[in-house]
Order: structure tokens, then C-alpha cells, then sequence
């Protein structure tokens, strides 16, 4: 990661990790004895769940978990008995349904999808496609108003080189699931995000998209301003605008799907080491990471910190059994030596997080609501739904305050808020 | 779970560029020596005496501070030498121990941590307290009285006085390359010109200050003293006199740009240092006070939360 340099003059730029030509194949991590999968949802009572501890499960199998899920399933991505169902609280308190599930020798696997796939339509990619890798969000393309795909063929985060790596090696699977989304959702306007220089030829049925390389331009919000030509006003979401986002890990995964009538689970996964070193590895969704670390050789030490995501954006988790997730792209170790932490000091009002806001947020005054916990002057005066949380300002405050932490608890209690007023209405 | 490692957890971004206020302070400091130690060499050890005793007893008041705040103790930032420093910088080599004193009280104190601490004040704590002093002994830190003793060779007369009072004939007495060399007399840290300049351009190269305050500062001066030098030739000093007298330069590169007094986005921060030159001339030039970069700053500093408000439209907001 770049340190501060001695000129100070202009605004820090990170950029993203791009590369000529492509990096060997990723390394292949065994199968577990068990993995864990997360489900969305709050476990109240294990008598609610749809599912009991000991059940049999298949490979691909169509799990409901709670009634009333909103369409919502899980896809076991190996067959097997159901050990354990527990909740697992995430940030902010999100919760999670893990459910670690006892892998069998002889797999199995479940026939649906096989007896589906004869027929593309959206029910195919809707009832199938909800856990595969890149967790592409399958939900919105039912939804009749959108109408732009963009699959990002880059990674938002720094040091992370999953889908751009995916977007060179799977050339034909990325276009038969572009196919596939062409025919399955009626959407023709897709378009292909790849970073400036880094590929023209093998997608000609599909719009390429390029984008600088430049930290943070690869965020969606950013892309449709900038290349989309489409501001997201403050609040609003992507799917407001009628635009969805794929990952490319996600569109060659439905690729797959429907070229070898099997699901795929296996999963592309970042891994940069201690010395900032990185390499690919491809697990099965459910993997816990200590097995990944063991196979890498990287130890774990006290203190040490493993990241989920991106340096920049992604969360710290606080055991290595946590699992690779359908959408983990980056996987950091960090030696507790690197650790940068912050600190309790007061904002000096040096003005280097405003020169470096993609999002022109007065974050030096916005940073005052917040520590004082004024919501919603915050959102009102200093434009706090503007944040695109990319963490550059946190990145470069002298004073090393949180900043980021303090928006995200911001708009969390702000939706939280708003979620008991209309209850309360 | 149980014989788990212990891992930390904490909140992304999880790299830093490495900057931190004490860096900034410490650099503030160092690029202040270069215009402080010309000044220890020209009025001895009376000088390094101001100036050891007001960052030391600025240190201590914000200790004393801290512990009747509750606070943790926050000198390790080197804010409070800053303020120290730059205070000193202002003075007369022959301040007598007790002003120093109350003006490190006046600054850290009244003027930095009952508001808060740093980043808090409204005002650039340094300028709060020698506004207080001037007003108060003001004869105790006029250069014409307390240089008295001096002879170094050069016109000893201070440069703002003798145009304030005996008008452009007097000014012109004083050669620019004199003034810039330093050879006026003056506080210990705002006479040498070569030295405030080049430590300021570290600064701003270091990105420790802006240019933009500094530079608008500078233009704001020159332009304003150029007008009133055409409109009467035979009154008023010419622009390179202001510039390089009293205390223009420490307020452009030291005491304009303090932090948390100055603006922070692009246009405030012309208009803000434009500000403070033009009301440093016009004070000069038409007001009481023979130096106006202490009201100026001041002044300026009381409109900077409205100026601020100029800023650039946030992403997706909607007009």
C-alpha cells in the first residue's frame, strides 16, 4: 500500500493492482471434512427453521430455511448431514442463520436443476442461481424495471484481482451467462466493466465499459456518474436508476451452469499474505479459512488480523473458521506489526479528506455531527447519504479518527430509525 | 472455539497513509527554526530565552489543562509547541518572562482548549492572545521602546512605525533587500524574510499548509498596497515595503493558515486569505494600529464558518 511520500502537495492516489498478462492457474483447496453456510435471518427458535440438525442434504439442493423468506433459499454446495444450526451475529448486528454441515465421501447431488435448465427464463436464474459464486443478485432481475446489466469484470476493492482475473480466463463462460441473462431476463443493454488497457477483443457481444484505474472509480456508484453518464441521487439506490450489477464471477458461474447442467460452487478467492504478497486460490463456497491458510502456509499469530474483502472496505472477522462466502472476492492476512489503528484524537480541520472525497462530502464538518451523534443534521446539512464509503478519508486523516465507521453507523441508525417510524405509523 | 488465537477486529479502512498531527506539528516547528534561529544569532541569548520559556510553559498549561479536563494528556501532538513557537516568533527578544507567560495562558487556554482542544478553536489561538497582550501592554512589546538598548548596525527604528508616522519618506529609507535579508528589527522569528519564505515553501510543498491561503495572503497585500500606492504615490509605502515588513509573512505562511481557523475547500480559502491581506493594508493604511495582521487574521477567522459554506455539490445531490 502506498505511505505518505514526502511531497505532499496533491491529494494521495491509490490505484488499483492490474495486470499484462494473466497469473497462473488459482491453487485448488481439497475438500473440507465440514463447511459453514450463512443464511440471512434472525434464529429465534431452532423449531421455526425449515431444517433440523442431522438432516441429509444434496449438492444443490433448494433449502428453504424460515418460512416467510421472501423467495429466499440456500444451496448447499456439497452433500452431506446437517451438524450444527446457530446464529452468528455479523456487523451492526446483522444477523445470520450458520449452519455447518458434515461433508460426505461420495457426494451427491440434487437432479433439479439438470430437469430446469432445458428452459431459460427468468424462474430458471431466480429458483437457481441465489448462492452460486459472486452471489449475483437475482431477486432484482425479476423486477421489471430494470433494464442495464453491468457486470463488473474488476474488482471495487484495492489489492483484490478476483473478477478481473475471471474476466481474462473465462472468456467463454462469461459470454455463454451473458447469453444465458440475454434470454433468461429480456435485458439487451449489458455491458462489460473492465479497467482502461486491459482487454478489447474477446467479448464482441457484449458493450465494454472501461474505467480508470484510479482508487475509487470502479465503485458503482462512480461508474454511473461517470461512465454511465448518470448521477445516483443521495439515498437512492442503483436499482432505482434500472441498473443491476453482476459480478463477472457471477455471470460465468450462470455460464457454467447452463453449459454443464451442474451448479458450480467453486469460488475464486484473493489471498494476499503477510508480506502483501497475492495469490489465487479456488475453494468451495462453505471452505472455512484456516483451511486456506494451512494449505498457503501462512501462519496466524496473535493479534494478527484477517480481513474479508478489501483493505479498504471489507470487515475483520475474529475467527479463521469463519467461512468463504458465495460473495468473498479477497481474503487479507495482516502481521499485527502493519496493523494501523485509530485513534480518539479530534479532527485538526487539515482539510485532506475534502481534497480526497470522490463524493465532495464536507467530511471535516460531517465528521462533527457524527461524533456528536446528530444523525440527521448529519444527512440533512453535510450530505451523509452521499458517501460511497470507499474509506479514503479515514485513509488519510492525520488524526486517525474512524470516519468511516462513523458514517456506517450513521446510516445504519438512520434506516433503523426509519424502519420503527413506519412501523410506529 | 476455545483455543482460539486471539485476532483483532476493527473497522475498515485497515491501511493508513501514515500522516499524523504530530508530524505536522513537528514539521511547523522545524520550518519556523529557520526564520527563529537568525534571530537567536542577532539578538542573543535574551531571545532564546522568549522563546524556550513560551513553548515550555504553552506545553505545561496544556498539561494543567488536560488534567482538569480529564483528559487524556495530548501535548505528545506537539500542538502546544506549535502555538508556543509561533508566539515567540512575534515577540521582542526583551518580553519580560511574566507576558510570556500570561500569553501562553491566553493562548492554549482561553484561546485553544476551553473551546475544546485542538481542532475547536474558533480562532487562531496564537492571534487571541497577542491581541489580548497588545491591548493590554502594549508598550511592554513595541519595538521602538523594547529594542532600545540594540544597536545592530542597521536602522533600528521599527519600519511600520516610522511609515505610520512619518509617512513614505520614511518608508523608503528602508531598502527591500535589507527588509528580506532581515536587517529591520522586529520580532525574533518575523524579521528574517528568506527564512519565513523558505520554511513556509516546505510547508506547502510537505502539504503541512495551503497555497492557497498563503499565496491569496501575499496577493492580497501587494494588490490592496499597489492601489492605495497609485492613488497617493506621496502618502503611503509601496506594496514590497508591506510585504516584507512586520508581521505579513508569519501571517501568511503561520498564522493565516492555521487549521482550524482557516477554510478548508478551494474558493473559501482564496477569498479567506485575500481577506486577511486586504484588511491587513487597509488596518496599515487607514487604521489605529500600525501592524493589521493580527485584527486581520482575526477578523477573518469570525467569517471563516460562513465562507466555508461555499463548497462543491456533493455526489447525487439533488439542488
Amino acid at each position: 500500500m502506498k505511505k505518505k511520500s514526502f511531497l505532499g502537495l496533491q491529494a494521495p492516489k491509490l490505484f488499483y493492482e492490474t495486470f499484462k498478462s494473466i497469473p497462473p492457474n488459482p491453487q485448488k483447496i481439497p475438500i473440507p471434512d465440514e463447511i459453514i453456510l450463512f443464511h440471512e435471518g434472525a434464529l429465534v427458535k431452532k423449531d421455526n427453521l425449515l431444517i433440523k440438525e442431522g438432516e441429509k442434504v444434496k449438492k444443490g439442493q433448494k433449502l428453504s430455511i424460515l418460512p416467510n423468506d421472501n423467495g429466499r433459499y440456500l444451496m448447499p454446495p456439497l452433500s452431506g448431514v446437517i451438524k450444527v444450526i446457530d446464529k452468528f451475529v455479523g456487523n451492526f448486528g446483522k444477523e445470520y442463520i450458520s449452519i455447518k454441515i458434515g461433508v460426505d465421501k461420495e457426494q451427491e447431488i440434487d437432479d433439479q436443476f439438470a430437469k430446469d435448465v432445458v428452459q431459460i427464463n427468468t424462474d430458471l436464474i431466480k429458483n437457481n442461481f441465489q448462492c452460486i459464486p459472486g452471489k449475483p443478485p437475482v431477486m432484482l432481475l425479476d423486477n421489471k424495471t430494470i433494464d442495464r446489466i453491468i457486470i463488473k469484470g474488476l474488482d471495487s476493492d484495492l489489492l483484490v484481482m478476483t473478477n478481473q482475473y475471471i474476466t481474462r480466463s473465462y472468456t467463454d463462460k462469461i459470454n455463454k451467462g451473458i447469453e444465458v441473462l440475454r434470454e433468461g431476463t429480456g435485458i439487451n443493454n449489458i455491458s462489460l466493466l473492465v479497467f482502461k488497457n486491459q482487454l478489447s477483443s474477446e467479448y464482441k457481444n457484449v458493450e465494454i465499459r472501461q474505467v480508470d484505474t484510479q482508487y475509487p472509480s470502479a465503485f458503482p456508484e462512480l461508474v454511473m456518474k461517470n461512465i454511465v453518464g448518470k448521477e445516483v441521487p443521495q439515498g437512492k439506490k442503483l436499482e432505482d436508476l434500472g441498473t443491476c450489477v453482476l459480478s463477472a464471477e457471477s455471470v460465468k458461474a450462470i455460464g457454467a451452469a447452463c453449459e454443464d447442467k451442474t451448479i458450480p460452487f467453486n469460488k475464486i478467492v484473493t489471498v494476499i499474505k503477510k508480506d502483501g504478497s497475492s495469490v489465487l486460490v479456488e475453494a468451495i463456497i462453505g471452505t472455512p479459512i484456516k483451511d486456506i491458510l494451512l494449505i498457503q502456509n501462512i501462519e496466524l499469530k496473535e493479534k494478527d488480523r484477517i480481513i474479508v474483502g478489501g483493505p479498504m472496505t471489507g470487515y475483520a472477522i475474529y475467527t479463521d473458521e469463519f467461512p468463504v462466502l458465495p460473495d468473498t472476492d479477497g481474503i487479507i492476512i495482516q502481521d499485527s506489526n502493519d496493523v494501523s489503528l485509530f485513534s480518539d484524537n479530534y479532527c485538526i480541520n487539515c482539510g485532506d479528506c475534502i481534497r480526497v472525497c470522490p463524493a465532495k462530502i464536507q467530511v471535516n464538518m460531517l465528521v462533527r455531527f457524527l461524533e456528536a451523534a446528530q444523525y440527521v443534521d448529519a444527512e440533512s446539512t453535510y450530505d451523509l447519504q452521499s458517501c460511497i464509503e470507499c474509506g479514503l478519508c479515514a485513509y488519510v486523516c492525520p488524526s486517525k479518527i474512524p470516519i468511516l465507521q462513523y458514517i456506517k453507523i450513521a446510516k445504519f441508525e438512520l434506516a433503523r430509525t426509519q424502519e420503527l417510524e413506519a412501523e410506529n405509523d | 472455539m476455545i483455543n482460539q488465537k486471539k485476532l483483532l477486529v476493527s473497522h475498515a479502512p485497515f491501511v493508513h497513509y501514515g500522516s499524523s498531527i504530530s508530524e505536522r506539528s513537528y514539521n511547523i516547528i522545524l520550518a519556523a527554526l529557520l526564520a527563529v534561529i537568525p534571530g537567536f544569532m542577532r539578538y542573543g541569548a535574551p531571545a532564546v530565552g522568549v522563546v524556550a520559556l513560551s513553548i515550555s510553559t504553552a506545553i505545561i498549561w496544556e498539561v494543567l489543562m488536560n488534567f482538569a479536563t480529564k483528559r487524556t494528556i495530548s501535548v505528545g501532538n506537539g500542538n502546544a509547541a506549535v502555538i508556543g513557537m509561533i508566539f515567540a516568533m512575534m515577540l521582542p527578544a526583551t518580553t519580560p518572562w511574566w507576558i510570556i507567560i500570561i500569553g501562553t495562558f491566553l493562548a492554549v487556554v482561553v484561546g485553544k482548549e476551553i473551546f475544546g482542544g485542538i481542532g475547536a478553536n474558533p480562532f487562531n489561538p496564537v492571534l487571541v492572545s497577542f491581541a489580548m497582550i497588545m491591548l493590554s501592554w502594549g508598550d511592554l512589546i513595541d519595538f521602538n521602546a523594547a529594542l532600545i538598548h540594540y544597536d545592530l548596525g542597521f536602522n533600528m527604528a521599527y519600519p511600520l512605525i516610522a511609515a505610520k508616522q512619518l509617512g513614505t519618506m520614511a518608508a523608503d529609507t528602508y531598502s527591500i533587500r535589507d527588509l528580506i535579508l532581515g536587517l529591520q528589527s522586529g520580532g525574533i522569528g518575523s524579521t528574517f524574510g528568506i527564512g519565513i519564505i523558505v520554511g513556509g515553501l516546505y510547508l506547502i510543498i510537505r502539504g503541512f499548509i495551503r497555497w492557497e491561503i498563503s499565496i491569496s495572503f501575499l496577493l492580497g497585500i501587494f494588490i490592496t498596497a499597489s492601489i492605495f500606492k497609485y492613488v497617493q504615490p506621496n502618502v503611503y509605502a509601496c506594496p514590497f515595503f508591506h510585504l516584507f515588513t512586520g508581521y505579513t509573512l508569519i501571517g501568511a505562511f503561520y498564522l493565516a493558515t492555521e487549521d482550524s481557523s482557516s477554510p478548508a475547500n478551494f474558493i473559501p480559502m482564496i477569498i479567506y486569505g485575500a481577506g486577511c491581506g486586504i484588511m491587513t493594508v487597509l488596518i496599515r493604511n487607514i487604521g489605529a494600529y500600525v501592524d493589521g495582521v493580527v485584527f486581520a487574521v482575526l477578523l477573518m477567522n469570525l467569517i471563516n464558518p460562513i465562507i466555508d459554506k461555499i463548497r462543491p455539490r456533493a455526489l447525487g445531490k439533488v439542488k
